[in-house]
């Protein structure tokens, strides 16, 4: 047969719904020397089956992978299939127009020094561009190329939603890119696009995770977020072999989600226990759910989950923690086949009233066998809630995503101040309360903000722009830091920023809002790099960060900047405070209150 | 009976048993303690009696239950009836009190007689304060801001003009003889509250603010005025969160949406009838009916018995049951619904109609599949661009490819559908069939003279959301007159309306019901569809949903026997132009000089009113019920039951 000018490359997954639309639209072109090369990645028998009747055309061929490998891997396996000297796109749930392949022959054909060709593209249901989508990369769809010995980048190397980082960026390298300018194909919306999968805060590490039930760690870098790499960071707890089972060792089954420092809960399999997952579906960026890339917990498939459940018979449910899990929490609660089941929660109960789903999240409280708390103060706000529902003999106090305890390192740096004389205030995420007047009063005061973290700085760059007029030089931006640099980098500082807002509830536990109940995750962030912790006084009000850090005597409270100023300059104080911290930081780690967990764990079976 | 306490704390509750402690316990702490606790439980499906009763132990409290649902408006009078106390205040189980609002309220009516209703500030949607729902600039124009209330706005958070929410109220009593809450039987509305302070107002009480926030008026998504008139609201949602059988039609009259009066509308679809009749089918609606849901009466006419099972949640056009019409009866899906579709044997499931329904439709048909085997029909309206959105575009394909009869509302449909599919569909089952096309009976005679035979003057109608139909002034260039109908419509447009008012070519009406279609929409020359432009070139791959759509105020149009104005959109393809090709009764524009040019030719636009006039019952459902049934038929016999001994799937239900 002879060797066909176009090779149109399909990379496809679990997209069979869709999958015969994009055929159709390829066999309608009115360009017709082309070869089609369909790379399943590891789909269920439905894409095969949806395939079958295009696969008697001699034109298209058709293979798969056994096992799901990254739209990288399937895109360089169908490149080396590919006989054509022009590279065309499409992805199985996106469609040509019937001009397409045709328009874009002829403009490479008319420009031998092009490499790489590119049409406009309808987008977003009604939309379209005429070349590369504002605020996208150019779409696999919209592109035909020559063929070249580059190849994709692929999953073991880096996720990203970036084609351009993937591939675009080598090509480029070796011609000129030409446009048609006329909208030939469509980039179809839908819920399950990648690139929607890939972005933070709906997608994420955890969303693509959950997708394609990756089962090894991920470097991943979507075009919103933070570099993430689990390969390096994950490697200690995921080498080391499994903890043999202690003798009176749990069954732990976690369901729903970790949120932050979820790795934590490998203190628990230290301690002999045997950890199981079932994860809740479609999680946000920051809902940690399995496979886990620490290793060390056993998932359990979704589907028939009630089946699996009852044969590894668990001693306990462990369920949490945010309030994206409450509707698959309740689900397994209500379907729980008699075993004891705990019910953690933390971010939040007002969420749960927007989202109307507070009478799940109340069936969590009054229907499970344990509960646990994240701060006294919201045990009690949802004790006038429960009233005698809630039994003080089932209740734990714990928060609800703690650092293990191997972050908490002791290499600390000299401080920053010792410098330049000046103070030095770090905020490890979103400024919250430090309005940009706030910044220029600290800089009045010359007090320097340290503002931590690429993602929540793109979301914050107007606030950015105004504090860089209003306290200039004061302001300093630094890339995020992952867990294992928190002490060495924050202990430059002289103190860290908690959120500042001012508590309205005069004592009222009727009148709290999140903020006055809730410890924030960077709690445990300052706590690791010994600093002392920054909030705005809220004297005469129930604010739960307040009253631990009064109690544990870790926090700087004020009331107006130049009070803080004056604070901040008692360097005797201050050192006071920061060896306060320092010594009981171990209490802001997971592993300080794991036997506590268990022992709350045994006293409910 | 311990002594008249001074204040009567009235607790209207339905629903709430997840709520009702923190607002049982925020009324302990008062500071202020002579009060007495009037709970009435409006006919609660889950357990409030149960959480209730601890309370009791108190003396002050009483808890009054009513058998069944019968609307705020009868709870709050049966509360008042029952109150003893020299003041009224209110605690919707939802809502909750700081410690001092009862003492704070009481100070103010204590020490200012002249004052008949006292109000503290409240906290509501979350973090919002202020001493009214119109914020703290109402403080002392309260009569004011009732009887003139602010615009209402487009996705606005509260149009009913209300100024005080319950919790936040405390009065005397003296007008409660002339002064009453609205019953359900004068009519169901979010204005419930204000009308009652308005009606306060109108009799010389004088209100006060206390000067402090001392309640919350709770934010869900379960609140009465979100479930009545929010955009996740609506008829169907009330009738199924408040539990209303097919005895209790509404005078339905939202402050935004479409508003109706079941029992003018329906009245003539409330016969009783013993059903199936001879070979009549038993058949089981399966999602929800969108417009026009009467028109299923043209399936009882034929002696089919219907019953039905509703998706939970229906937005503002998803009609689902509880019907306050006709004889259906409600199977709902929850974990008896396999015995319940056992024991009724159901012929066929007819499941309908737009995106929404899809999620149950498709649980439906994975559980009935696996154990029962029904032939199942699927009729799919709007619309596969939102599926794809949501994510339920696998389920609707699944849905398409497996069904044993499938209805499009137009051939475009149907084919865009095949192309999707690569020509998966079986031609032989399915059929064409607009979604909700309305039911004959209004296809009535009562024919009206022509608006612009007397003043030569051409005058065109709007019986739906305005699309497109702007700049106004280049139709007052051209001399077209547009009468826009529906108050619920005139609300999305109020920039369109200060624009057009002033030329005198506008005329705004009120919403035009199916029996006044013929007699009030007839005068016109010509009616308007959504205007706008299509760039598929005649390629359906390429098309969207106004390509694709058929509008539901076209059953209207075609009652009325009214040509349609459409954009000139060249060579691309569109179901209504393939519509009005067909027929030919339309007016297809270039511009709108263009447009009034070919309106002003009366011999060619009375001969698209005749062929629109011949060709109405077209429109009409009753025309197809033959076919539809003709495809159940059709389904019921090429349906090979599946083999019942194949191990079951253990779960049935949303559950």
């Amino acid at each position: 047969m002879a060797k066909p000018l176009v090779s149109v490359l399909m990379p496809t997954y679990n997209q069979h719904a869709f999958i015969t639309r994009a055929l159709e639209s390829l066999t309608a072109q009115t360009f017709t020397d082309w070869e089609l090369v369909i790379m399943d990645d590891g789909s269920t028998v439905e894409t095969r089956i949806a395939v079958e009747s295009f696969l008697e055309d001699v034109r298209v061929r058709y293979y798969r992978r056994a096992a799901n490998g990254g739209l990288g891997l399937a895109l360089n396996d169908a490149l080396a299939e590919a006989r054509g000297e022009l590279i065309a796109y499409l992805p199985s749930d996106d469609i040509y127009y019937a001009d397409h392949l045709a328009s874009l022959v002829a403009i490479l054909r008319n420009n031998p020094d092009a490499v790489m060709a590119v049409s406009g593209v309808r987008h977003h249901y009604n939309r379209s561009a005429d070349g590369q989508i504002s605020g996208y990369p150019v779409q696999l769809v919209q592109v035909m190329h020559r063929k070249t010995i580059d190849r994709w980048l692929e999953r073991t190397e880096l996720v990203t939603d970036d084609l351009h980082r993937m591939y675009w960026g080598a090509l480029e390298q070796r011609g000129k890119i030409v446009y048609s300018r006329r909208v030939t194909c469509e980039w179809v919306h839908h819920r399950d696009q990648l690139h929607r999968l890939l972005r933070e805060p709906e997608g994420g590490i955890n969303a693509y995770r959950s997708h394609f039930n990756v089962k090894h760690p991920l470097r991943f870098h979507s075009t919103i977020g933070n570099f993430i790499d689990e390969y390096e960071h994950y490697r200690p707890f995921r080498e080391r072999p499994d903890t043999p089972a202690a003798p009176d060792g749990l069954k732990i089954l976690l369901v729903g989600e970790l949120a932050y420092n979820a790795e934590r809960v490998l203190a628990l399999e230290e301690r002999g226990h045997k950890l199981y997952g079932l994860w809740m579906k479609q999680p946000h960026w920051y809902n940690t759910v399995g496979p886990l890339p620490f290793g060390h917990v056993e998932d359990v498939p979704y589907d028939n989950w009630v089946e699996s459940v009852k044969a590894i018979q668990p001693d306990v449910i462990y369920a949490l923690l945010n309030w994206q899990a409450v509707p698959f929490a309740h689900d397994v609660l209500m379907r729980n086949p008699g075993i004891p089941f705990v019910w953690h929660f933390k971010e939040s109960p007002f969420i749960c009233f927007d989202r109307g789903t507070w009478p799940q999240l109340v069936d969590l409280y009054t229907k499970s066998d344990g509960q646990i708390y994240c701060s006294p103060e919201m045990r009690d706000w949802f004790a006038v809630f429960l009233g005698s529902a809630l039994d003080p003999t089932r209740t734990l106090i714990m928060d609800g995503d703690l650092p293990k305890r191997e972050w908490f390192t002791d290499d600390c740096l000299p401080l920053l101040s010792e410098q330049d004389g000046e103070i030095h205030t770090v905020v490890p995420g979103r400024p919250i309360g430090l309005h940009p007047s706030v910044v220029e009063a600290l800089a009045r005061e010359r007090i320097h903000v340290h503002f931590y973290g690429d993602y929540t700085q793109g979301q914050w760059k107007e606030w950015i722009d105004k504090v860089k007029v209003l306290a200039p030089g004061y302001l300093h931006l630094h890339p995020n830091v992952g867990q294992q640099y928190w002490t060495r980098e924050f202990s430059q500082y002289d103190a860290g920023w908690l959120h500042v807002f001012p508590s309205d509830n005069g004592g009222e536990l009727r009148r709290a809002i999140w903020d006055d109940l809730n410890y924030p995750a960077r709690i445990a962030t300052l706590a690791a790099a010994g600093l002392p912790m920054l909030q705005g006084d809220n004297t005469g009000h129930i604010a739960a960060t307040q009253a631990l850090a009064e109690t544990m005597g870790i926090g700087i409270c004020f009331r107006t900047i130049e009070a803080l100023g004056s604070k901040l300059r008692d360097r005797e104080n201050l050192q006071r405070i920061r060896q306060n911290v320092w010594q009981q930081r171990q209490q802001f780690t997971f592993d300080a209150h794991a036997d506590r967990l268990i022992a709350f764990f045994r006293s409910l079976l | 009976m311990p002594d008249r306490p001074r204040v009567s704390v009235l607790m209207p509750t339905f629903k709430h048993a997840t709520f009702i402690r923190r607002a049982i316990e925020s009324l302990c702490a008062q500071t202020f303690q002579d009060w007495e606790l009037v709970i009435v439980d409006d006919g609660s499906p889950d357990d409030t009696a149960e959480v209730v009763a601890p309370y009791l132990s108190d003396a002050r409290v009483g808890y009054y239950r009513l058998e069944r649902n019968r609307g705020l408006g009868v709870a709050l009078n049966e509360a008042v009836s029952r109150a003893r106390g020299d003041y009224i205040a209110y605690l919707p189980s939802d809502d909750v009190y700081y410690p001092e609002h009862l003492q704070k309220l009481v100070t103010v009516l204590d020490t200012h007689p002249n004052v008949y209703l006292a109000y503290g500030g409240l906290r509501w949607n979350y973090d919002t304060y202020a001493a009214t729902l119109q914020g703290d600039h109402k403080v002392g124009q309260e009569a004011e801001a009732l009887l003139n209330p602010p615009p209402i706005k487009k996705g606005g958070r509260l149009n009913n003009g209300n100024l005080l929410a319950l919790v936040q109220v405390m009065h005397r009593r003296g007008h409660e003889n002339a002064v009453q809450w609205t019953p359900r039987a004068v009519e169901e509305s979010d204005r419930l509250e204000a009308d009652y302070w308005r009606a306060l107002v109108r009799r010389g009480a004088a209100f006060a603010y206390t000067g402090d926030i001392t309640c919350e008026w709770v934010d869900h998504p379960d609140e009465r005025h979100k479930i009545i008139a929010s955009s996740q609201g609506g008829l169907s949602r009330f009738r199924q969160y408040y539990g209303l059988g097919r005895d209790e039609p509404l005078n339905w009259q939202p402050s935004y949406g479409p508003r109706t009066d079941e029992r003018v509308r329906y009245a003539k679809f409330r016969v009783r009838r013993d059903l199936p009749l001879g070979d009549g089918l038993k058949i089981l609606l399966v999602g929800e009916l969108g417009f026009n849901p009467d028109r299923i009466m043209a399936l009882e006419e034929r002696g089919h018995k219907l019953y039905g099972t509703w998706m939970s949640q229906p937005e503002g056009w998803d009609t689902t049951g509880p019907l306050s019409f006709g004889n259906v009866e409600d199977i709902p899906f929850d974990h008896d619904w396999v015995e319940r579709v056992r024991t009724v044997q159901p012929d066929v499931i007819y499941a309908l109609l737009n995106w929404q329904a899809v999620p149950l439709i498709h649980d439906v048909f994975t559980v009935q599949k696996h154990r029962v085997g029904l032939p199942f029909v699927f009729h799919f309206k709007e619309g596969p661009f939102i599926c794809q959105e949501k994510g339920t575009w696998p389920l609707l394909i699944r849905l398409l490819r497996e069904s044993d009869g499938q209805v499009f509302i137009n051939s475009e449909c149907y084919e865009w559908f095949q192309l999707a599919t690569d020509y998966a569909l079986d031609p032989d089952r399915t059929l064409i069939l607009d979604g909700d096309l309305p039911k004959a009976d209004w296809f009535t005679d009562e024919w009206s003279p022509r608006l612009g035979d007397p003043d030569g003057e051409v005058h065109t109608v709007c019986a739906g959301r305005v699309i497109g139909i702007e700049p106004f002034t280049d139709l007052v260039r051209a001399g077209v007159h547009v009468h826009f109908y529906g108050d619920h419509f005139h609300q999305m447009m109020p920039n369109l309306i200060r624009e057009g008012m002033p030329t005198g070519y506008m005329h705004l009406h009120p919403t035009v019901q199916p029996w006044e279609w013929v007699r009030e929409l007839s005068q016109y020359d010509a009616a308007w569809l959504h205007v706008f432009d299509s760039r598929n070139g005649g390629d359906l791959r390429r098309a969207n949903w106004d390509d694709l759509n058929l509008p539901a105020r076209l059953g209207a149009y075609y009652a009325a026997g009214l040509p349609l104005i459409l954009k000139d959109v060249g060579d691309s393809r569109t179901a209504l132009k393939s519509l009005a090709q067909q027929y030919d009764v339309g007016v297809f524009f270039k511009n709108f000089t263009d447009l009034g040019e070919q309106l002003r030719d009366r011999q060619r636009v009375a001969q698209l009113n005749t062929n629109m006039r011949t060709a109405r019952l077209e429109g009409a459902f009753d025309t197809y019920v033959d076919a539809l049934v003709a495809l159940f038929r059709q389904a019921i016999e090429g349906h090979r039951p599946v083999n019942r001994r194949l191990p079951v799937r253990e779960q049935t239900g949303n559950g």
